[in-house]
C-alpha cells in the first residue's frame, strides 16, 4: 500500500483552550472540512505559497486596500491580507444564524421607529430613556419624521464569533453604513480563480447576487411620486479608508459613485451635476456620517455634505440609506438591552445571545468592572474599528490603573465583557510557512427594504492575524477569510 | 385686536465673490392663536425664487440656492401681523403638589425629553446652580417661574455687544452682563437644571414701547406649564409675553432659531447689516 504524503496540515497544532472550527478533538477534519483538507494536503508548501502569491498579487492589482488611521501619523495604505483558507458553515447552523440576525435587525428597526415616534419601550421602562437622550446619536432632526417604507437600517452589519462552548454569540450591531462586503466579494472571486472545482463539489451558496439585491432593496425605499428612481453612492472621497468599496459597490450596482461636492439641493429636491446639466436623484447610499451629510443642519464645517439635505429629506424628496440617527441604537450601552428589545416588539425569544455585558453607568456594574478590569474587555460605546478596547488580561498595572481614571471621568462612555474565546481556525502564517490557529469572527450583512429582506449567505470572517490577538478589526492588523455557506 | 408692521433687513458684502452659497432664513412671524399674518412679502438681490421648507420643529424657512458668483446679498421681509391682546397671568391653578408630581412622572420627561435635555449653550455650570431660586414643589410652578424671571433680569445687566451668540454661560455668568439671547439662554438653563421643559424662543418685539432689545430680533422662553400649555418669560424686560411679542420659532436653544445660515463656497471677509422695524398701527 502507498504511503500517504506527508500534508501541509499534518504539523497543525490544535489549541485546545478554544474552539476550533476545523478539526475535532481526535485531530481529524470535521466531516464538513473534509474535502478542502484533503484538498489543501495535496498541494507542498511551495505550490501554496505560490498560489497564496498569485492572490496577493491580484489583491494588490486591483486596488484592494484599506487605510489605517493613527493618533500621531497619516494614514497608512495597507492590502487587506486575505487568507486562503475559507471558512466553512454547514447549511443548518447557518439557517439558525440567518434567522437570528434577520430577527434582531426587525426588531431594531421597529425600535427605532419607536424611539423617534411614541417612545413606548421607554415609557414602559424596557430600555432606560436617560440612556436614549444621553446618547449623541440621538437626532433631534429625526424626531416624528418616518422614512420611506418605514426602514432606517437598510444594511446593517451583525458581529458574532462562537464561543468555547460552540455556540454562536452577537458581539455587536453595525447599523451606520457598515463595511466590508466588498472584500467578501472580491475573496470569493480569487479562491473561486484558485480552486474551481471545490466550489462546484462543495456546493457553496452563492454571494454574487449582493449588489444587485442592494440596488433592489433601494429601489424599494424611492420618494413617493418617483417612476424610476435615481440612485447614486455618496462616498467621503478617495482618502477614505473604505473608498475601494464604495467605488467597488457603485460599479457593481452600475450607479454614480459620487462626492457631496457633486450634489446639490435646490426646491427641497437634490440634484447631481452632470454633463447633461442636473439630474435629479432619489435614493442616496450614502457612505458619509450623520454629522457630515449637511453642513446646514449638522457641522457646519464639513465639506463632505450637501447643504440643504436634511430638508429635502425631511420633506420626502430623497431617501438616505442607512437613515441618520441609527446609531443611536448600535451604540454598545444600547447593545446590553437588546434581547429584551426583541422580546418587546416581536413577542419572540431571540435566536441568538447577547454576550454579558456590563454598563459602567450603572453603579453596581460600574464597581464591578473597576474591580475587575483584569478579567474584562473595556470598550467605548460610541467608537468602531476597534479603537480605544483595551483587553484586561493584557494590561500593565499602569495602564490598568489609566483604564479606571478613563472610566470614572465618564462611566456612560464604557461597557465591560467578560473575556470571550473566540473560536479558532487555521491560518496559513506566512514567516513559519506552516497553518496555526487564530481567532477569528463573522460580520454578516442584512439588508431591508420595504416588506423585503435579504442576508448575504456568509460574510466576513475576519482573523487577528497576531498570535493570541483577539482583536479581528483590519484597522488593528486583522486580515479575512472567505466564508463558505453549504447548502 | 391690535396690529403690527414688521420689516427684516439684511445686507452682506464679499470682499471676493462668493462662488455658490444656501442661504436658510428663519425670519416669518409663526401663524397661531393669538397671531394671524395678514401680509408677507419677500425680496432678495437673487433672480432666484426663495423657496420654504419645514424645520425640524415645523417652522417654515426660506431657502435660497445660489449657483452663480456674487458680491452683495441683500433680503428684505415684510408682513403685517394681527395680535389678540390676552392677559398672560390667567394660568390655571392646579395644587402645587400635583404639578410637581406630574412634571417628574416618567411620561412627562420622555414626551418633553428635547426641552429638558441641556444643550451646550444652555448648561448650567454646577458652580453656579446654588446662586438661582430652586423649583422644589412648595409652590406653583409659575410662581416660582416669575420669580425666576425677575432673578436673572437683576442678574444680568442688558450691555449690547459684550457677549456673542457663542458666548459660553459661565461668561455670561462672570461677567453678569448679556443681551437678549443670553438672559434667554439663561433662563431655559436654569429651568432644565430644575426639570423644567423650557424652549428659546426668537420673534419680533414692539419697538413703541420702551422695551429692551428691540433694535434687532428678540428672545425670551417658553415654559411648559401643565394644563395651562406654554407660557413665554422675557427675562431681558421681566415680563411675561403678551401680545407686544411676535414670535417667529422655537428650538432647544439660539442654534435651532438662528435669522440665517449660509454654506457659502468664498475665501475673504464678509461685512453684514441687519434691521428690524416693529411698529404698532
Amino acid at each position: 500500500m502507498e504511503q500517504p504524503l506527508k500534508g501541509i496540515l499534518d504539523s497543525y497544532t490544535k489549541e485546545d483552550s478554544h474552539y476550533d472550527e476545523v478539526f475535532k478533538e481526535s485531530g481529524e477534519p470535521k466531516e464538513h472540512y473534509q474535502r478542502i483538507v484533503e484538498r489543501f494536503n495535496q498541494y507542498s508548501v511551495a505550490d501554496f505559497e505560490r498560489i497564496n502569491n498569485e492572490v496577493k498579487a491580484a489583491f494588490f492589482n486591483q486596488g484592494i486596500t484599506f487605510a489605517v488611521y493613527s493618533e500621531d501619523k497619516k494614514p497608512d495604505e495597507r492590502i487587506f491580507p486575505f487568507d486562503l483558507f475559507p471558512r466553512i458553515i454547514p447549511g443548518r447552523e447557518w439557517s439558525q444564524l440567518e434567522n437570528g440576525v434577520i430577527q434582531r435587525n426587525r426588531a431594531i428597526n421597529l425600535f427605532l421607529d419607536d424611539l423617534y415616534h411614541k417612545k413606548k419601550i421607554l415609557k414602559d421602562k424596557v430600555v432606560p430613556a436617560d440612556l436614549i437622550f444621553s446618547s449623541k446619536n440621538y437626532l433631534k432632526e429625526m424626531v416624528d419624521f418616518t422614512p420611506a417604507g418605514g426602514i432606517y437600517t437598510h444594511i446593517s452589519g451583525t458581529d458574532l464569533i462562537k464561543h468555547t462552548d460552540g455556540k454562536y454569540y452577537i458581539l455587536e450591531d453595525n447599523l451606520r453604513c457598515p463595511s466590508g462586503v466588498s472584500y467578501v466579494l472580491s475573496n470569493r472571486l480569487a479562491l473561486k480563480k484558485s480552486f474551481f472545482d471545490l466550489f462546484t463539489k462543495l456546493q457553496t451558496k452563492t454571494i454574487y447576487q449582493y449588489p444587485e439585491q442592494l440596488l433592489e432593496i433601494l429601489k424599494t425605499v424611492k420618494p413617493k411620486n418617483t417612476e424610476v428612481p435615481t440612485i447614486v453612492v455618496v462616498t467621503p472621497g478617495m482618502y477614505n479608508s473604505a473608498y475601494f468599496e464604495h467605488s467597488f459597490l457603485a460599479q457593481k450596482m452600475g450607479i454614480p459613485l459620487v462626492e457631496g461636492r457633486d450634489l446639490f439641493v435646490d426646491r427641497n429636491f437634490v440634484y447631481m451635476k452632470t454633463i447633461h446639466g442636473p439630474t435629479r436623484v432619489d435614493v442616496i447610499y450614502r457612505r458619509v456620517d450623520d454629522e457630515f451629510i449637511d453642513p446646514l443642519c449638522f457641522r457646519k464645517d464639513s465639506m463632505l455634505g450637501v447643504p440643504g439635505l436634511m430638508n429635502a429629506y425631511r420633506a420626502g424628496n430623497v431617501t438616505l440609506a442607512n437613515a441618520p440617527g441609527t446609531g443611536v441604537a448600535d451604540d454598545k450601552a444600547v447593545y446590553h438591552y437588546v434581547p429584551d428589545i426583541i422580546k418587546y416588539y416581536l413577542n419572540e425569544e431571540p435566536i441568538l445571545n447577547n454576550v454579558l455585558t456590563y454598563h459602567c453607568d450603572k453603579e453596581e456594574d460600574c464597581r464591578y468592572v473597576l474591580e475587575n478590569i483584569d478579567k474584562l474587555v473595556v470598550k467605548p460605546v460610541d467608537e468602531s474599528g476597534g479603537y480605544g478596547i483595551t483587553i484586561g488580561t493584557s494590561l500593565t498595572k499602569a495602564e490598568i490603573e489609566e483604564v479606571k481614571v478613563r472610566i470614572k471621568s465618564n462611566p456612560r462612555k464604557y461597557i465591560a465583557q467578560p473575556i470571550m474565546s473566540l473560536s479558532v481556525h487555521a491560518t496559513f502564517i506566512e514567516e513559519t510557512k506552516e497553518f496555526e490557529p487564530r481567532h477569528i469572527d463573522l460580520r454578516t450583512f442584512c439588508l431591508m427594504g420595504k416588506e423585503s429582506a435579504y442576508i448575504l449567505k456568509g460574510g466576513l470572517t475576519r482573523v487577528a492575524l497576531k498570535k493570541g490577538n483577539l482583536i479581528v478589526n483590519s484597522s488593528q492588523g486583522g486580515g479575512s477569510k472567505d466564508t463558505w455557506v453549504l447548502d | 385686536m391690535q396690529e403690527f408692521f414688521l420689516e427684516y433687513f439684511i445686507e452682506s458684502k464679499y470682499e471676493s465673490p462668493v462662488k455658490k452659497a444656501n442661504l436658510q432664513l428663519l425670519v416669518i412671524p409663526e401663524s397661531n392663536p393669538q397671531t394671524n399674518v395678514l401680509e408677507l412679502k419677500f425680496q432678495c438681490s437673487e433672480s432666484q425664487e426663495l423657496y420654504s421648507s419645514r424645520n425640524i420643529f415645523g417652522f417654515d424657512i426660506l431657502n435660497l440656492y445660489i449657483g452663480a458668483p456674487f458680491q452683495e446679498f441683500w433680503f428684505r421681509l415684510t408682513a403685517r401681523v394681527q395680535k389678540e391682546e390676552f392677559n398672560p397671568f390667567i394660568v390655571s391653578r392646579l395644587s402645587p403638589e400635583a404639578e410637581y408630581q406630574l412634571i417628574h412622572s416618567l411620561d412627562f420627561k420622555i414626551d418633553q425629553w428635547l426641552f429638558l435635555q441641556p444643550t451646550p449653550l444652555t448648561r448650567l455650570p454646577p458652580e453656579f446652580i446654588g446662586i438661582f431660586p430652586e423649583y422644589s414643589g412648595k409652590n406653583q410652578l409659575f410662581d416660582y417661574l416669575l420669580e425666576l424671571n425677575s432673578f436673572i433680569n437683576q442678574l444680568l445687566e442688558y450691555s449690547p455687544e459684550s457677549t456673542d451668540v457663542n458666548t459660553p454661560i459661565e461668561k455670561i455668568l462672570a461677567f453678569r452682563q448679556g443681551v437678549c439671547q443670553d438672559y434667554a439662554h439663561l433662563f431655559t438653563a436654569v429651568c432644565r437644571q430644575n426639570k423644567i421643559p423650557a424652549r428659546y424662543v426668537s420673534g419680533y418685539l414692539n419697538q413703541g414701547v420702551t422695551f429692551v432689545g428691540t433694535s434687532q430680533l428678540h428672545a425670551w422662553v417658553e415654559v411648559l406649564v401643565p394644563e395651562t400649555g406654554w407660557i413665554g418669560f422675557d427675562s431681558t424686560n421681566n415680563l411675561l409675553a403678551d401680545h407686544h411679542y411676535i414670535k417667529i420659532a422655537h428650538g432647544t436653544d439660539f442654534n435651532d432659531c438662528s435669522p440665517i445660515i449660509g454654506i457659502l463656497e468664498s475665501t475673504g471677509m464678509q461685512k453684514s447689516i441687519h434691521s428690524v422695524t416693529v411698529t404698532n398701527q
